[in-house]
């Protein structure tokens, strides 16, 4: 007998277990974001007051940032990739490598130019957003074409 | 793998039933999304879920899917 899941509810109708699979499915977009705002503004009212010298507020700010980092983003990443289909696995894998080949691209050509003296040193941060824009493109178009 | 995919008759049984791209996502568990990608041979399903399909329309596998493109 085949083991019933979360999308094999006696009786529901495919529509009805479509929608609720894309309201489970936004709500990993939108709850961590939410979360993530309230608790940032939790932050800023708990401890806003304190002098940023006194570092109260700086270590506290950090601690949160560095727990969402190494707890929350897994915690999420490995929920949603649990939850999503494989249409959307695979739009995801492909766009990482887009991503990938271009760091390596840009982020190799950037070096050695800047080494050259004809650029600024390489700014991760710009290459993270140069390499994101075409990344979300990528996924966007094999997931929605 | 980038390459030729296959055809499948995926649209015309869904549409002998009468069901919608949604309809059909839902009863498999995926998106609707992926239906249409899969209907439009813009990709092609893991043995598990073209294993679901076979079963749901209660047919083999290759009378839905045709690897000679």
């Amino acid at each position: 007998m085949t083991r019933l899941n979360d999308n094999d509810q006696v009786g529901a109708s495919g529509i009805d277990l479509e929608r609720k699979r894309n309201r489970k499915y936004w709500a990993f977009w939108w709850v961590p974001l939410v979360a993530v705002l309230i608790a940032s503004l939790g932050f800023d009212w708990a401890f806003g007051h304190d002098d940023l010298a006194s570092g109260g507020y700086g270590k506290a700010r950090a601690i949160f940032g560095v727990a969402m980092t190494v707890i929350g983003l897994p915690w999420v990443a490995i929920a949603y990739h649990r939850f999503i289909d494989e249409q959307e696995e695979r739009a995801i894998l492909w766009s990482s490598l887009f991503g990938y080949y271009l760091v390596l691209g840009v982020g190799l050509v950037w070096t050695f130019l800047a080494k050259a003296g004809l650029v600024p040193p390489l700014d991760f941060i710009i290459l993270m957003l140069v390499t994101f824009v075409p990344m979300f493109g990528v996924f966007f178009w094999l997931k929605y074409r | 793998m980038i390459g030729e995919l296959m055809k499948n008759r995926l649209k015309v049984l869904r549409a002998e039933r009468d069901w919608s791209q949604a309809e059909l996502a839902g009863r498999l568990g995926v998106s609707r999304q992926a239906i249409n990608a899969v209907e439009t041979g813009k990709f092609d399903p893991s043995l598990p879920l073209a294993f679901k399909l076979a079963r749901l329309f209660n047919l083999k596998i290759e009378e839905i899917f045709d690897d000679e493109a």
